[in-house]
């Protein structure tokens, strides 16, 4: 476990232009660490999501992209290990392929990549657990009130999602929310959002339902494929 | 074979979680289990006050974790049990006067000499928690039929399982069958609904243990006390006994509703 940051370092994060960015692509997971900015910050910002994430990423492999920062052999092994010990993988990009640039390869990926990354998380997300993801995002459990789910693309729950969810959450407006059982506190599309009707508490079930945006409202009916 | 570490926590202030380790602690005690209680709520120390001990106290949680005394100098013999132990908290110091490194070194000691050791985790998330956490092998999630305790366990639930301890069971604690039988108050169905964890006992609401607790003696040791009861049939499940679960006077409005459930269906 690491620790729990320190007033002082948690104050220095926020003075940050920029943080480290996970990114979803095709490929598979990418950490961004900013080119410029303190190399201190990033890594106490990045030891932050990790507990946070907690065993979220667990077993991933990921790619960290430096872009043109140069770094020391003994920060580098530092920092793989960091990421080690919270269960991914860690891989420097370079070690891949040193030629292309970083901001070349990330606007490539978005111009041809017609699907988006998905990943799948297998477990109940519970009370003050938060789940972000650039992509596609598949919850295998159930989204428990209190929880947060956001994904830049669709948001599936195979069970009952009763916590807050965001689909495309960078503005993508076709974003859809589908769950075997859909009482959220709320649910979010893009820039719209809406809650959960007060009224009954315990509405009847009718199945699996689906949310998406309809002439700039959330309009959720059940699914019928 | 060395002790099991359990810890009992709720993340949500007074449903209970003082009064369960107190009783689970005389249970396994009366069973024959070497037993220890630690009171991890350093601060706020409420378990010796609970088991009747507080005037025993001499050393405490804080001067074992600094080494200022011995382990068995600050553990207060209980004086009902010859295996009861109980190591206090600190009142005058506050939660950061131990570290979560000390915690788990003490628990390593005590797992040496005891069957069970059960800490007593003090509400919240913060660093008492942390302390309360690092040493377990298993734990304990105590909650009540109310929507703000049940959220708090979730919470809890999954802050366990980001630290490895997986399978955290549930004990759900003043049950009042009457309220839940007019649909006042959540029931058993609508809990398990939301946590999905094993259930280890559900405790009836019982004015016997107010009593019972102010005079410092656990419900656990009283044959006529419903929530003694439930707290010994707690202790057998978590000897590995199949226990079934207390018939309460509610078990009629549980299942009529289960009933009607799937007639609206």
């Amino acid at each position: 476990m690491a620790e729990m940051p320190s007033p002082e370092a948690s104050g220095k994060m926020e003075s940050l232009s920029e943080n480290v960015v996970f990114k979803g692509y095709k490929t598979g997971l990418t950490l961004v660490i900013p080119e410029v900015g303190s190399w201190e910050g990033y890594l106490q910002d990045l030891r932050i999501r990790l507990e946070q994430s907690h065993d979220f990423f667990m077993g991933a492999h990921i790619v960290i992209e430096l872009g043109k920062r140069l770094i020391a052999e003994k920060e580098r092994s530092a920092l793989r290990e960091t990421i080690q010990a919270y269960g991914l993988n860690p891989r420097f990009a370079e070690e891949i392929k040193n030629k292309s640039s970083a901001a070349n390869e990330i606007e490539k990926t978005d111009e041809v990549d017609q699907f988006r990354a998905t990943i799948t998380v297998k477990k109940t997300v519970r009370s003050g657990q938060r789940i972000s993801f650039e992509g596609n995002l598949v919850i295998m459990g159930d989204v428990n009130p209190g929880a947060e789910v956001i994904a830049s693309g669709d948001i599936v729950v195979l069970g009952k999602l009763r916590g807050t969810a965001h689909a495309g959450a960078e503005g993508d407006e076709t974003a859809k929310i589908v769950a075997f059982q859909l009482r959220p506190v709320q649910i979010r599309i893009a820039g719209v959002i809406t809650r959960d009707s007060e009224s009954g508490p315990k509405a009847k079930y009718l199945g699996p339902e689906i949310a998406r945006i309809k002439d700039g409202m959330i309009l959720v009916e059940r699914v019928s494929y | 074979m060395a002790g099991m570490v359990i810890v009992i926590t709720s993340g949500k202030g007074g449903v209970g979680k003082t009064t369960t380790c107190a009783n689970i602690g005389s249970g396994l005690a009366n069973r024959g289990f070497k037993t220890v209680l630690i009171d991890a709520d350093i601060g706020l120390r409420n378990l010796d006050v609970v088991m009747g001990l507080e005037n025993r106290i001499v050393f405490d949680l804080v001067n074992v974790a600094e080494k200022t005394c011995k382990i068995r100098q600050a553990l207060i013999k209980d004086k009902r049990f010859e295996n009861l132990y109980l190591l206090p908290a600190a009142q005058t110091k506050e939660k950061d006067a131990v570290k979560p490194e000390q915690m788990v070194e003490l628990c390593e000691e005590l797992r040496k000499e005891f069957d069970y050791v059960l800490i007593d985790c003090p509400a919240g998330i913060e660093q008492g928690f942390k302390n309360a956490v690092a040493g377990a092998d298993q734990a304990i999630v105590v909650t009540t039929p109310d929507v703000s305790a049940v959220r708090d366990a979730d919470r809890i639930i999954g802050l366990l399982q980001a630290r490895e301890i997986a399978d955290p069971r549930l004990i759900i604690n003043r049950l009042r069958p009457d309220m839940v039988r007019k649909g006042d108050m959540m029931d058993i169905c609508d809990v398990n609904d939301i946590l999905a964890i094993c259930l280890l006992g559900i405790v009836p609401d019982d004015e016997t243990i107010i009593t019972s607790t102010n005079r410092g003696e656990p419900a656990v040791l009283d044959a006529n006390s419903k929530a003694g009861q439930a707290f010994r049939n707690v202790v057998g499940r978590m000897l590995g006994e199949e226990v079934p679960f207390m018939s309460l006077d509610f078990d009629l409005g549980w299942m009529s509703k289960i009933k009607q459930r799937f007639i609206k269906k």
